[in-house]
């Protein structure tokens, strides 16, 4: 179990730094196309390479979020369960349920890829293919299944998820 | 079945789940899809789930969301709050429950810089709260203060809030920052307002703090002259229509990064954490409006925004009455939700009926934000009061939520006033 606990979470670190690297690329291309804009020198299609940068920025960081159990919950009702076996059966139940949700996401982007991809779909004015982002969008929501039905089965097995808070730690 | 029974069988399921513990956005994304499918077809499901989620991931105007989030770690990482509150404390501090009104001072000052009222609190928790606890000022006041101040957090842009709504009702996000600055630095003055009182009825809850020479007073204000400064161009820039909200976004983080270097303050250790920390946030924020979004289409083919719009103009309540309404559901839902889960619930729901009562989009849109935002002062769930009590442990939660009361007084009149003024909401973004 914990073999697989040290895979995920490196798997999920080596992503998560596509991630940070695509926010960090988003801030410095956004910042040197307002500095040039304002000189009067304008580069075409910086804006579709914006919305590509978006593709893994938030795709990945929804992953992310999914490892550190960063995902919104109300949990005034389930923090009054005295039992806390129980309290982590019915958050794994949850966690198992809601992936439902991302399992469809996934099928749908991968739908998506394989028909726009046939259509040789492109990005405007830059010509880019679209179908690797997509693809990147679909692996991404592959990874998010994947933790949360482990966390769910852990949790189920009376495991609980490294970070049990519903919020994040501002104060870290 | 009719639609409009599935739509409400779909929102029963989904506030079981949600009480459940289910992630608020997986739960919204689940009975979306599943009461899509059962509305339409199964196939037209997918393929709005496909069409919908990606056109949200490539959305540039989604790019406020990370950039945003990445100045205000950069900035807190960077400790920022402990700056302005020095630099109000000096101002402020000498009077009788000086440091409270300095607690909010410093609020509204991070909340220029901060996307969140939770990070608010919490900065002003680590920062103003031992300093007025050593000055003796009564612990219901001082965590009150804190508290309440956090809540400016959502008001004064940038805000995660309005970034939120702004995109589940296609609204300008730009409009609504501008429109979020004079309602933010009235509710400072209402709360310092209340603070006052608070003393007047007893001058022993907020004692004076220490004197400061006017040289020190000056020499405050050159911690703080850089983040003023960065706000200015960051907001300015989007109501001056120099640049889009995106764009101010990055422009705000390249120019925190830019200022916390100048200053020695950012090691390799906080620049990692700032933007890991972005990267989780963002996730979920992300994890929220996805599934909104599809939920959105599923209320939307439920048809019961149009059968309330009905019911409610062949009630022949006036549009005041019914927007009171709204906003009392909204106190209620603060008892038990989260600010962005009530808030992309009950958005699809309300906004048809808001807009054709005649209703301003950007009006109603802080209107919603100040009730999610008293909600997180008011028992049982009151979001700041936790994140408070995590950092001050040993301040019982009655005394905390005791102490916000006061200010949840201020919150309801600072609503009634813009109810009643709609121009101070509307001025700026209409400038």
């Amino acid at each position: 179990m914990q073999a697989i606990d040290d895979i995920l979470r490196r798997i999920s670190d080596a992503v998560g730094i596509v991630g940070v690297l695509a926010i960090f690329s988003l801030m410095m291309l956004t910042v040197v196309t307002v500095i040039f804009r304002a000189m009067h020198i304008a580069f075409p299609g910086t804006y579709s390479i914006a919305e590509l940068l978006l593709v893994p920025a938030v795709s990945i960081s929804v992953a992310y979020a999914a490892l550190h159990n960063e995902h919104t919950r109300a949990t005034l009702f389930v923090d009054n369960i005295k039992n806390r076996r129980l309290r982590l059966a019915i958050h794994g139940v949850m966690l198992i349920l809601g992936s439902l949700f991302w399992v469809v996401v996934m099928w749908a982007t991968v739908r998506e890829a394989i028909r726009r991809g046939a259509q040789n779909e492109l990005s405007p004015i830059i010509n880019v293919p679209i179908a690797p982002f997509r693809w990147s969008m679909a692996a991404a929501l592959a990874l998010l299944c994947v933790l949360l039905l482990w966390q769910g089965y852990k949790l189920l097995r009376g495991i609980p998820t490294d970070d049990e808070q519903a919020h994040p730690d501002y104060t870290e | 079945m009719t639609s409009v029974s599935v739509g409400f069988a779909g929102l029963a399921i989904l506030f079981t789940l949600i009480g459940f513990g289910m992630p608020i956005g997986f739960a919204m994304g689940l009975i979306g899809f599943a009461g899509f499918s059962l509305l339409v077809n199964f196939d037209a499901a997918i393929v709005r789930v496909g069409v919908t989620t990606f056109h949200m991931a490539t959305n540039q105007a989604m790019g406020t969301v990370p950039l945003f989030l990445f100045m205000a770690h950069i900035l807190f990482a960077a400790g920022i709050g402990r700056d302005l509150f020095d630099f109000a404390a000096k101002w402020l501090g000498r009077r009788r429950g000086g440091l409270a009104i300095a607690t909010i001072g410093a609020s509204a000052g991070f909340a220029s810089v901060s996307a969140s009222s939770l990070a608010t609190t919490a900065t002003m928790g680590l920062v103003a709260l031992p300093e007025m606890r050593k000055h003796n000022y009564d612990t219901a006041m001082a965590s009150g203060a804190v508290v309440a101040g956090g809540t400016i957090g959502s008001l004064i842009p940038p805000s995660g809030m309005f970034i939120i709504y702004g995109i589940l009702t296609e609204t300008s996000i730009g409009k609504l920052f501008a429109a979020g600055i004079i309602p933010g630095i009235l509710l400072a003055i209402f709360y310092m307002i209340a603070i006052s009182v608070w003393c007047r009825i007893n001058p022993l809850a907020g004692p004076r703090g220490p004197k400061y020479s006017f040289r020190d007073k000056l020499q405050s204000f050159t911690k703080i002259g850089e983040v003023v400064a960065l706000f200015a161009l960051v907001m300015g820039g989007i109501i001056a229509g120099w640049f889009t909200p995106t764009e101010a976004g990055a422009i705000g983080a390249a120019g925190a990064m830019a200022i916390a270097i100048v200053r020695g303050r950012l090691s390799w250790e906080a620049a990692r954490h700032a933007i890991y920390s972005t990267l989780k946030s963002t996730g979920m924020i992300f994890g929220i409006l996805f599934g909104a979004m599809v939920f959105n289409s599923f209320v939307t083919a439920s048809t019961i925004p149009l059968h309330i719009v009905n019911y409610v103009t062949e009630s022949g309540f006036s549009p005041m009455v019914v927007l009171l309404m709204i906003l009392a559901v909204y106190f209620l839902l603060g008892m038990v939700l989260d600010a962005s889960a009530m808030m992309t619930l009950t958005i699809p729901l309300f906004f048809p009926l808001v807009t054709t009562l005649g209703f301003d989009a950007i009006l109603f849109g802080v209107l919603v934000v100040r009730m999610t935002e008293i909600a997180l002062l008011t028992p049982p769930v009151g979001m700041n009061v936790y994140v408070l009590s995590g950092i001050a442990k040993d301040i019982p939660l009655t005394t905390m939520f005791k102490g916000a009361l006061p200010f949840v007084g201020a919150d309801f009149i600072h609503v009634a006033l813009l109810i009643s003024f709609p121009i101070l909401v509307l001025w700026l973004p209409n400038l």
